[in-house]
Order: C-alpha cells, then sequence, then structure tokens
C-alpha cells in the first residue's frame, strides 16, 4: 500500500515536473536541433543560447518593468488595503457594513467587463503605454480589504485604546502600532499580489504599445508570433521568467499557504 | 472605542484611497459598460445609441454562441476534473510519508507561474512537426497529429493544460481542510469496525463538504475567465471552435473595435458570473452555518 | 492629521498627473525585421545631426499587432507624429480623420520621381498625407537542396513561369521523391493569397461594391483549400495553433513558399543547412501577383511641419537608396528603380523582385487601399481560414467578407 502511494506520487511529481524539464532540454538545443522531435538535444548542450536569447529583445528592460510594477503594486495593495482594512476593523462608522459588502462585490466583478471602459478611462486620463496605468485600475482591493480586514479584527482593542489614551494621532498609532501587527498578513497579501501581476496578462497586453515597455508575459509572447523559429531562445527567456517567483515561493512557501487557506478557511479563523 | 469629532473622521480618510480607487475602476466601469452595450460604436467616431441592436447581433452570430459553449464546455469539464485530482493527491499527501513536502511543491509549482510561459511550452510540446508528444508517439509507431490545428484535440489540450496547472491549488486547500478534520473521528469509527471507504464516506467528505463548495466556486469563476491560454496556443483557432467569451471579447473591442458590441458580450459574461457567485451565497451559507 | 492626509492625496494626484513621456521629440512610429529597425535608427541620427532642433524619438511596435496599436493609439489620443504605414492602410486612416495634409510643407520636394501609382496611396482627394518609402512584393523561395535531388529546373524569367498544375505537380514530386513533408504553402495572410484571385482572373471590387465571391475567386479558392486538403501545402499553418509555414521553409520541411522580399535577411540569417532562390509565382488565366509598401504617414498633430520634414528626409533620394541596400527592401522612386540600388546581398533576387512586381496592376492598388478593405484584415485571414479548415464551403466564405466589407463601410 506504502509503496503504491509513493508510485503514484512520484507518477504525478513526473508529470508536473516534465514541462519545466522540457523547457530547459529545448533551450540548449541548436536549430538543427530543434528541427528533430526529439526529447534530448542530439549532442551537445548549448548553454550559449540563454547569453544570445537575453540580447534577442529588450528582455533586460522588460524584466526591469515587470518587477517594479509587481513590487509597486504590491506595496500599493498592502498599504492601501491595511488602511481600508483597519477602519472596516476598528472603526465605527455610518454606513460600514454597505460599504464593506461594497469592497466585496467587488469580487464578484470579472475583470473582462471592466477592462473596456477601464481602458478608455486610462486613454483619457493618459495612462496608456505607461507603469502607472499598469499598476493603479488593477490593484486586487477587493481581496486584499477582506485579508486585512480579518486579520486586524484579530488585534486587541486594549492595545489601540492605550495608544490613544498616550495621544497618539490615528496615524500614528496605524503606522506604528497596527502596520508591524499585520507583518505576517502583509506578507503574504504582498506575495499574491506581486506574483499576480508579475503573471499577469490581459490587462498589459491591451494597454502597452512600446516593446521598452512590455512586461515579461508580454514581451514573450510577442518574441514568439514574431520568431517562431527560435524556440530554443524562448524557452531560454521562458525559464528565466520563472525564477524570480521560483524563488519567492520557495522562501515564503509557508506564507503561500496561509494566504489561500486564509481565503477557504478564514470563517474558521 | 470612544468617538470623539476626530476619530469620527478618521476612518473616512483611511478608506478614502481604497474607496475612490474601487469606485472609479470596479464600479463606474460596469455602468459605462453597460451603457457602451447599447451603443453602435467604432471609436474615433462618436456612439450611435441602438437600443439592443448589440445583443441581437450577438444572438445571430456563430462565433458568439461557439465562444459560449466552449467557455462552458471548459468550465464543466476543467472543474470537476481538477477537483478530483486535487482531492485525491490531497488525501494521498495527507499521511505520513517521506518528502511529503517535496509532493506538495511540486504539486503546487505550476499555480504559481504564469499562464503565458505553460501555455508556450505546451504549444510546443505539442507541435505537430517538432514537438516531444509527436515524436515519442512516432517511435512508438503512431502518426503524428496536429494537436493544436484541430478543434477538437486543440480544446482538450487546452483543457488537459490548464486542470494540470491548476489543480495543485485545491491540493493545498483539502490538505487545509484534511487537517481541521479531529483524529478522534476516525478512531471512534475504527473501533466501530468502518471500512476505510466508509470512513471516507462519512467523515471525510462530509466534513470538507465546505472546503469542496470554496474550491468548486472559485475555480468555476476562474474558468469563465479563460483567456491568457487561447490566445497564446490557437487564438481561438482553427475557425473559433476554440474561442471563449473572454476572447471573443478581446477580438471585437481591440482587433475588430467594435467597441459597443464587445461591451455587449462583456455583460453577457458578467451575469453568466453573477448567476454563479449568487448560486456559490446560497449553497456556502447554509453549509458554513452549520458548522458554528 | 489632515493635513498629512491632504498632503499624501496631493502627492498621489501628482503622481497621476506626471507622466514619463518625453513631450518634446517628434514621435516615429516604426515596425519591420531587425535590419529595418537598425537602418532607421542610423537614419533618424543623422536627421538629428542635421536638424539638432528637432529630437526625434522611435517607437518600434511589433508587426504582428501593429495597426491595432497604432488605433489604440488615436484612440488614446495620442497619434504619433509620424508613421510607417503598410499602403493598405493609408486610406482607412484618413478616413478616421487622423491625418494631415503635408502638401504647404513640400515646397521643394520632388515629387514628379515618386512611382505615381505609390503616391496615389498617399492622396486622398486633395490632401496628401505621406510620401512613399519602400516597396515589397512576392515571390515563391525554393529550397534548392530539393529540387537538386528531384533534378527540377527552377524557371528564371517570368515567361517560365509554371502553371498551377504544373507547381502542383512540382510539389508533388517533391514530396514523393525529396520525402519533404509539404510543396509549398504561404505564410498565413491575405496578402500572399490574393494573387491566386487576380491569376484566375478575379477581383475584390466591382465597381467600388465588394464582389470577392466572383466566380474566378471561388474557383482560385477551392484550388487553393483542396492544395492545402491534399497535404501539398500545410494545412495546419492555416491555424495559429499549427506551425507556420514559415518555420516549415527554415527548417527545410517545405520546399516552396511564397513570400515577400522582406524575409531575405531574416533567410539568410537563419537557413544554415541549404541553399535557397526565388522564381516567380505560377500563373493561371494571367500573370499576376501582390504588391503593396510602406508610406510614411503624417497624423494631425501640432508637429505637421517637422514630421513632414523628417517624412521628405527619409524619402529623398540619397536615403532611400541607403535603407533600401542594407534592407534588401525595393524603392519607391523612379530614379533608383533600374538596378541602381546597391544591395548588399541578394542583388539577383531583388531584380526578379522588381520584374515580377510589373505584374502588378495599378487598378489592384486602389481596390486594396479602400478604408473598408483595410478594416478587413483579420476577418479576411479568418475566412480563408475558415475555407482551408473546411469549416465553410470558399463561396460561403467569401461571400462572408463581401458582408464584412459592407458592415465596415458604416464607420
Amino acid at each position: 500500500m506504502r509503496a503504491l502511494v509513493y508510485a503514484v506520487l512520484l507518477t504525478v511529481a513526473l508529470v508536473m515536473l516534465f514541462p519545466f524539464a522540457y523547457m530547459l532540454l529545448t533551450a540548449v538545443k541548436t536549430d538543427a536541433q530543434l528541427a528533430r522531435p526529439d526529447l534530448l538535444p542530439a549532442g551537445a548542450w548549448h548553454w550559449e543560447n540563454f547569453a544570445t536569447a537575453w540580447g534577442r529583445a529588450p528582455f533586460a528592460r522588460q524584466f526591469l518593468n515587470s518587477a517594479t510594477v509587481a513590487v509597486t503594486t504590491a506595496a500599493l495593495t498592502a498599504l492601501l488595503a491595511a488602511m481600508a482594512g483597519f477602519a472596516f476593523a476598528k472603526h465605527r462608522f455610518r454606513g460600514r457594513g454597505a460599504l464593506f459588502a461594497g469592497t466585496l462585490a467587488t469580487l464578484m466583478v470579472p475583470p473582462q467587463v471592466t477592462m473596456i471602459p477601464n481602458f478608455l478611462t486610462c486613454s483619457r486620463i493618459g495612462l496608456l503605454d505607461s507603469w502607472l496605468g499598469l499598476i493603479v485600475p488593477v490593484l486586487p482591493l477587493g481581496f486584499g480589504i477582506f485579508l486585512m480586514r480579518q486579520f486586524i479584527r484579530g488585534v486587541p482593542d486594549d492595545l489601540l485604546a492605550a495608544a490613544r489614551i498616550d495621544g497618539a494621532s490615528e496615524l500614528r498609532t496605524f503606522f506604528q502600532l497596527v502596520l508591524p501587527l499585520c507583518r505576517p498578513a502583509l506578507l503574504t497579501l504582498a506575495i499574491f499580489t506581486f506574483m499576480g501581476s508579475w503573471n499577469s496578462f490581459l490587462w498589459p497586453l491591451i494597454i502597452l504599445d512600446t516593446p521598452e515597455n512590455y512586461t515579461v508575459p508580454i514581451g514573450l509572447t510577442r518574441f514568439s508570433q514574431q520568431f517562431n523559429v527560435e524556440q530554443n531562445h524562448l524557452m531560454a527567456i521562458s525559464l528565466l521568467s520563472l525564477l524570480p517567483g521560483l524563488a519567492l515561493f520557495l522562501i515564503f512557501q509557508r506564507a503561500f499557504v496561509r494566504g489561500m487557506t486564509g481565503g477557504a478557511l478564514s470563517d474558521e479563523g | 472605542m470612544t468617538a470623539t469629532h476626530r476619530y469620527a473622521l478618521a476612518p473616512w480618510l483611511f478608506l478614502a484611497p481604497a474607496l475612490a480607487l474601487i469606485a472609479i475602476f470596479s464600479f463606474y466601469p460596469i455602468a459605462h459598460a453597460v451603457f457602451m452595450s447599447f451603443h453602435r460604436w467604432r471609436i474615433l467616431a462618436p456612439p450611435d445609441f441602438i437600443a439592443l441592436a448589440n445583443y441581437e447581433a450577438l444572438m445571430h452570430s456563430r462565433p458568439f454562441w461557439l465562444a459560449l459553449r466552449n467557455t462552458l464546455v471548459f468550465a464543466f469539464v476543467s472543474v470537476p476534473a481538477g477537483l478530483i485530482l486535487a482531492l485525491g493527491t490531497a488525501l494521498l499527501l495527507n499521511r505520513p510519508l517521506r518528502a511529503r513536502g517535496f509532493f506538495r511543491t511540486v504539486i503546487y509549482f505550476p499555480v504559481t507561474v504564469s499562464m503565458v510561459v505553460i501555455a508556450l511550452i505546451w504549444s510546443w510540446m505539442f507541435s505537430e512537426n517538432y514537438g516531444v508528444v509527436n515524436g515519442v508517439l512516432q517511435t512508438l509507431g503512431l502518426g503524428p497529429r496536429s494537436w493544436l490545428a484541430e478543434p477538437v484535440s486543440a480544446f482538450a489540450v487546452i483543457i488537459v493544460m490548464s486542470v494540470w496547472k491548476g489543480f495543485g491549488y485545491g491540493t493545498v486547500i483539502y490538505l487545509a481542510g484534511l487537517q481541521t478534520i479531529p483524529d478522534s473521528l476516525y478512531e471512534a469509527a475504527r473501533i466501530d469496525g468502518a471500512s476505510r471507504w466508509r470512513m471516507f464516506r462519512h467523515i471525510t467528505l462530509p466534513l470538507l463538504n465546505p472546503t469542496t463548495l470554496f474550491v468548486l466556486v472559485t475555480a468555476f469563476i476562474g474558468s469563465f475567465q479563460v483567456f491568457d491560454q487561447v490566445y497564446v496556443m490557437t487564438e481561438g483557432g482553427p475557425g473559433h471552435s476554440t474561442s471563449v467569451l473572454v476572447h471573443l471579447v478581446y477580438e471585437l473591442a481591440y482587433v475588430k473595435f467594435r467597441m459597443g458590441l464587445a461591451c455587449a458580450a462583456a455583460c453577457i459574461l458578467f451575469v453568466i458570473t453573477l448567476l454563479f457567485t449568487f448560486l456559490q451565497i446560497g449553497l456556502i451559507r447554509p453549509q458554513t452555518g452549520e458548522r458554528r | 492629521m489632515i493635513s498629512r492626509a491632504t498632503l499624501a492625496a496631493s502627492l498621489c494626484l501628482t503622481l497621476l498627473a506626471c507622466r514619463s513621456r518625453d513631450g518634446d521629440a517628434l514621435r516615429l512610429v516604426w515596425f519591420g525585421g531587425d535590419d529595418e529597425v537598425t537602418a532607421i535608427a542610423e537614419a533618424v541620427a543623422e536627421f538629428e545631426r542635421l536638424h539638432p532642433e528637432i529630437p526625434v524619438e522611435i517607437q518600434t511596435v511589433e508587426w504582428t499587432r501593429y495597426t491595432e496599436k497604432v488605433m489604440t493609439m488615436l484612440l488614446g489620443d495620442r497619434p504619433p507624429d509620424l508613421a510607417r504605414m503598410s499602403v493598405q492602410w493609408g486610406g482607412r486612416y484618413h478616413a478616421l480623420g487622423g491625418l494631415a495634409d503635408i502638401t504647404p510643407h513640400l515646397a521643394s520636394a520632388d515629387l514628379d520621381d515618386f512611382l505615381p501609382a505609390r503616391l496615389a496611396s498617399c492622396r486622398q482627394g486633395e490632401t496628401l498625407f505621406g510620401l512613399p518609402h519602400t516597396s515589397v512584393g512576392l515571390m515563391v523561395f525554393c529550397n534548392r537542396a530539393h529540387f537538386e535531388r528531384a533534378g527540377i529546373p527552377i524557371p528564371s524569367s517570368p515567361e517560365e513561369a509554371w502553371s498551377w498544375e504544373e507547381f502542383s505537380a512540382i510539389a508533388e514530386r517533391l514530396q514523393r521523391e525529396t520525402g519533404v513533408r509539404h510543396g509549398w504553402g504561404v505564410f498565413r495572410g491575405w496578402f500572399p493569397v490574393i494573387p491566386f484571385f487576380y491569376q484566375s482572373g478575379g477581383h475584390l471590387l466591382r465597381d467600388g461594391e465588394p464582389d470577392f465571391a466572383c466566380d474566378a475567386n471561388v474557383d482560385a479558392l477551392t484550388w487553393f483549400v483542396d492544395q492545402h486538403r491534399r497535404g501539398v501545402a500545410p494545412l495546419t499553418s492555416w491555424t495559429p495553433g499549427g506551425d507556420a509555414a514559415e518555420t516549415l521553409f527554415v527548417r527545410g520541411d517545405l520546399a516552396m513558399i511564397i513570400t515577400g522580399n522582406w524575409r531575405l535577411p531574416a533567410y539568410a540569417r537563419q537557413i544554415e543547412d541549404f541553399d535557397w532562390t526565388v522564381t516567380y509565382l505560377p500563373q493561371r488565366r494571367r500573370r499576376a501577383t501582390n504588391a503593396g509598401g510602406e508610406n510614411l504617414v503624417v497624423f494631425s498633430t501640432p508637429r505637421v511641419r517637422e514630421a513632414a520634414q523628417l517624412a521628405a528626409f527619409l524619402t529623398s533620394p540619397s536615403q532611400m537608396e541607403r535603407f533600401c541596400a542594407r534592407t534588401l527592401f525595393l524603392p519607391t522612386r523612379r530614379s533608383l528603380l533600374g538596378g541602381e540600388v546597391p544591395y548588399h546581398a541578394h542583388a539577383e533576387a531583388l531584380a526578379m523582385f522588381a520584374r515580377q512586381a510589373l505584374d502588378f496592376e495599378p487598378a489592384w492598388a486602389l481596390e486594396q487601399g479602400t478604408p473598408e478593405f483595410a478594416a478587413l484584415d483579420t476577418a479576411f485571414v479568418q475566412q480563408i481560414e475558415s475555407a482551408v479548415m473546411g469549416f465553410e464551403s470558399p463561396r460561403e466564405a467569401l461571400e462572408a467578407l463581401n458582408r464584412e466589407y459592407l458592415d465596415a463601410r458604416f464607420e
């Protein structure tokens, strides 16, 4: 029985890993080796393909764009969601319930519905083909606010009251007391938002025009449309594009799992 | 909490930036999309009000029905398949195994990877003349197939790939769910002489119900938004046979510049998603209520 | 506290307001292969040396989504000042009101030297919205290795061009005798399909009305579809999920491909394992080809004068000659035709391209230059795909194009 379990799991692992292995094997093939549907490159492995690929398009620029956009998106989402989450969790005010429900309702709106009007809005205020346009309209605030409110609700009221009695302003209470306490939730939210932004495709596809402004997924798609023959270079860059996510994932696995199960099982919290 | 005047203003200041963005980029666009769906509008020229003509045009358009059918097929095939794989792998992993962390990581990893990259590699694997899949088939003496260029196999590859990429999400959530089931329940059942299958059927499954519903519904909503893989692998072809609603919206809006028609299609997509979301709320509420 | 929040809010607004676009430079939007991008950058650098008061920013957009992106630039109210534009597109942008009249800024330019048909593609009524820059044509590229193995001669003059029957028979013989996967193919686009219509005596418009489904075209498409369905041509190259004909040719799996001179530099770089050459397109009722090219069109922005100046500079005899020599394009000036351009490679092939281009009638440029035709674009390709893949009969596919054309007219 135990052996069977291992056998099944090993098969699954193999199936999960195979495409990535094939990616690597493709990346080190020459043109002539690509012309045959072999698994392994017949002959030498050409690691220099990675360097060649890097120079075939403004990939360095595109990696920088993706990183900047993803970091900014993550930071902005974490900050704005924590602020709103704080208000929803620890303040009483008229319309709180309705506003929170409204915030949650945004989770039901498919981004494809808002995409065309948002594109028009961006064109009107000049955000097309820019970093701001890539970031601001698609901050995942609904999810973020929900997560932060759940977490901040767990912060004891006494702590806040004590700070206020000491005469701290609300802004100071928030930045010096609430935010540090929320570190785990902020980390989870930031990582998820970072990955979402690093991988996002449809919105950047619509609003970006210039190769120098592309994010990595757009750059890869365009490269594959233009240079269909150069699968080795395409796979080399694709492989490199996985590295930031892989690193984050391996370092913060726990935060990943918490983020997901936080959404699913938060009611049990 | 003491509500002095100062504190009465504070929450609004904390909320302002987020709520402003939500209003501008989530709520206003819905109204705008509905408004535009009643207009004939092909950019640069001013929009013409044409009432429901866009919706009528969609009802008579073969690409629309194909895209709608494909979207539903995609959802109703990929979601259950992913769910079963997720539950199966979670059950396997929910036992004291060596390298359990490794297996979990490997299963979850594709979830964290960009769909574009996954679609590019699968396209290459299934390339008619140069892909490894046909290469293996040939060494087995089987003829090559043009996987992504035939309607049925192209859609099948897209579905299999999407399930492969996504089911790890469910695995992790199921694992967390399984860990909330107290061991004492199983011990009691074992003392009563219950078989493994009976324990699974009468303890595990019912207690996992809320988890299942959560996975099911998020997966359904996600599957209505399928786009990246279709755009990268087939562009909806051959001849619309792998087109889905979001791809149709994209094509109408940004390739053919029929903004009004595209908005009408987007609104229909919205209504379908809403229906399923309300179904979710209706189903999950009583379930979680029971557990508290 | 309030003042700090206001500060933060105003900071956000400032952030939103300041966009990082270089407002001073003249914006030239460009597409093309590696060589074309380098060549234009050099030409523009020289222009900037001569006119230091006019800095130019070149924005390169990939060909695959070019029209899409230029349209969204217009929609976003930030049109380029000057753009490289396929001849078929000028009419549509003019109809949309996006282009400027440069006649007042061209006092010294010698318009007489431009090919009349090409100058006409930059004109609508009294408005001259651009200048012709380069020309492109189509030929059959042949994998010499396969032809030599089968002992089949390749025609070297237009008079010897194969008939369709010969073309198809040779393709099948190559498949049989050399084991090459497919005999011939075209890249996925409307541009290389149209010659088959003309060769069989067809046309696209009749008296300004769409006539895509005329009998000659239906005949031609029926033959074209049949070639693909029988595997002489690669069926699946017509759908994006299949392997592209260009890829098959580069890998030696396609004996002949009908494509344009813009591919010459790429093939020279990509193909290492075999020799290749070009020959004339096959003929049926008559010899015919498709021809096109690129104009430099000026958009209605406050910088029409400078944009016109740059366009005139880039299309001047010396600049055009240098650009064409480097990128292997055909010139649009009469003084440069006739073998004057010092091509760095493939001069013989380019002379044949120039010869083949004579089989293109000026009337065809007009029917491919209407705003409605430009709007078809993707629909045209999808209808051919639909016929080739067998979802619609050739006649149904072409009739659908008539409807699309009329539908586009409402713009």
